[in-house]
């Protein structure tokens, strides 16, 4: 294949080849690969040598390969950490809870969503939405989706992870939001030491119709070490989620979902 | 200009293709948040239609994934694979860990070595205090140089020339900015020379302090920065000099010493 085939559209969109073969060059290396030359390169990605040498030199020129003369080896330099590592690196608790989260959205009917905080918003990190998906126009109108930021004092999500911080990064962080909130602190003050009550007696907080008068919202702080504290929660119709089906049962769903997530972590 | 690139037989089309293709990559930062075409376009001055030929391809490689029911992409699982490779293969981590895993729990910080690539920072070593919990930081992490200590403690140790092409490459990215960061800047650089450190206190996320001196390491004298941090709550400048400082410096030697001999280039 030659370089004038560089772009050719497959149905599924574009395809930049030389991408895709310099990308293919990087992943040829493993740690039983540390050091590679051209040619075991060219035979392990099936790229044809002189297309395989003009790609290692531009890997090298990028400063993502090192050259060793005396060998005539390359390997990989730390700057492949630059194309993306650490976001996956720190999500494959992500991978294992997102297959319980959908699980448990399809039980309970509900939205499960994973939070994390940034700043003075927890971000929403994976959402799932029960597969039959009665709750889509609801979703939309609620606006929650992978990237959703929602006000740590004026959401469950927020509460849930508070709550959980360590007693010197929560009153660091009050202080924060009682700046923010101004005039509206002593309000945002007592439900914030209701929720935290109640994280302490039952594991989870709840919150019936305060954001919204039809939504219901459960939310459970999860805590690893190494990771940082992160909330999970079931966000669903008030008209299901009673508060004794709310203790009853996503309560302790939530609250098994967590132990899962920490014992397989560990 | 692009069409002509991507469809160059030459190679040096090539390159300019693979070199594009890794710069939306890193234009994620390596976090998980969704980034659009549009956003990309901003951050890698890459022509629009140049931008969504790569996202397809990375799309359909597992470097990037679709943002389900939205026109945004994530970092996918690939860079994961690859930067593990580096990172198994890499003595740098097994050298330092005996210096920055105690100094980090003696401290109750997180301590970490970085290396500029381009405008940014990377940690290629991280290291926390199991009290430190809200920090997201992480092994591969990327910072802004122009707006942290170790981004400062790079600078410092250009020469006038390469200091001032970067400030240069820092006003065109960050317009209105870019005068009090560089100004800054200066002042961190002034520090080094006078005191050996610079601090950066809520310089880029509020709330938090870096502290970081200068370390040459392995046979290389590769230089990186070597650095302290936490939130900020309950300690000041004072106590970052008087507690934080003396053992960052001390460690910094020690470290020096133990590498003398190794093969350390990144």
């Amino acid at each position: 294949m030659q370089d004038s085939a560089a772009i050719h559209d497959g149905g599924s969109g574009a395809y930049v080849n030389p991408l895709g073969r310099a990308l293919s060059v990087l992943s040829v290396f493993g740690p039983h690969e540390r050091w590679l030359g051209a040619s075991e390169i060219a035979l392990k990605t099936s790229v044809p040598l002189s297309t395989a040498s003009r790609l290692i030199k531009s890997l090298q020129a990028l400063g993502y390969l090192h050259y060793q003369p005396q060998t005539k080896k390359y390997r990989l330099t730390a700057k492949v950490l630059m194309l993306g590592y650490a976001a996956i690196a720190h999500s494959d608790l992500q991978t294992l809870a997102l297959p319980k989260m959908q699980e448990l959205a399809d039980d309970m009917r509900t939205h499960v969503v994973l939070g994390s905080r940034d700043r003075l918003d927890v971000v929403l990190l994976e959402c799932c939405v029960f597969q039959e998906g009665a709750l889509e126009r609801e979703s939309a109108t609620l606006g929650i989706s992978v990237g959703t930021r929602l006000a740590i004092a004026d959401s469950p999500l927020g509460w849930a992870l508070l709550a959980a911080l360590p007693e010197l990064e929560r009153r660091y962080l009050s202080l924060k939001i009682e700046h923010r909130f101004n005039h509206d602190w002593p309000r945002v003050r007592t439900r914030l030491t209701r929720a935290q009550i109640q994280v302490q007696e039952k594991g989870f907080c709840a919150s019936l119709g305060e954001v919204d008068p039809d939504l219901a919202i459960v939310a459970i702080p999860l805590t690893i070490a190494g990771y940082a504290p992160m909330v999970i929660a079931c966000i669903g119709q008030s008209s299901r989620m009673t508060s004794s089906r709310i203790d009853r049962e996503f309560g302790p769903r939530l609250r098994h979902m967590v132990r899962y997530l920490q014992r397989e972590s560990a | 200009m692009s069409r002509l690139a991507d469809n160059d037989a030459i190679g040096v089309g090539s390159m300019l293709t693979v070199s594009r293709g890794l710069s939306v990559l890193q234009a994620f930062q390596s976090r998980m948040d969704p980034l659009g075409n549009s956003e990309i376009v901003r951050r890698t001055g890459i022509p629009k239609a140049a931008v969504s030929r790569i996202t397809s391809t990375l799309i359909q490689l597992g470097y990037l994934k679709r943002v389900p029911g939205s026109r945004l992409f994530q970092l996918g699982i690939m860079p994961l694979a690859v930067g593990q490779a580096y990172l198994d293969a890499a003595k740098i981590i097994k050298a330092v860990e005996p210096f920055m895993q105690p100094l980090a729990d003696e401290l109750s910080t997180t301590t970490a070595l970085a290396l500029p690539y381009d405008l940014d920072m990377l940690y290629v070593a991280y290291f926390k205090s199991p009290k430190i919990s809200t920090l997201t930081m992480g092994l591969g992490s990327v910072l802004p140089m122009a707006q942290t200590s170790v981004g400062y403690t790079h600078l410092w140790s250009l020469t006038p020339q390469a200091r001032e092409a970067m400030f240069e490459r820092i006003r065109a990215r960050d317009g209105i900015k870019a005068k009090s960061r560089i100004k800054r800047i200066k002042q961190a650089i002034t520090s080094i020379d006078e005191n050996g450190y610079c601090m950066a206190i809520s310089d880029w996320q509020p709330d938090v302090y870096g502290t970081s001196v200068p370390v040459r390491l392995g046979v290389s004298r590769t230089m990186m920065s070597f650095s302290c941090g936490a939130v900020l709550h309950g300690v000041n400048e004072d106590f970052i000099r008087k507690k934080i400082i003396p053992r960052l410096k001390s460690v910094a030697i020690d470290m020096q010493k133990a590498t003398a001999a190794l093969d350390f280039e990144p």
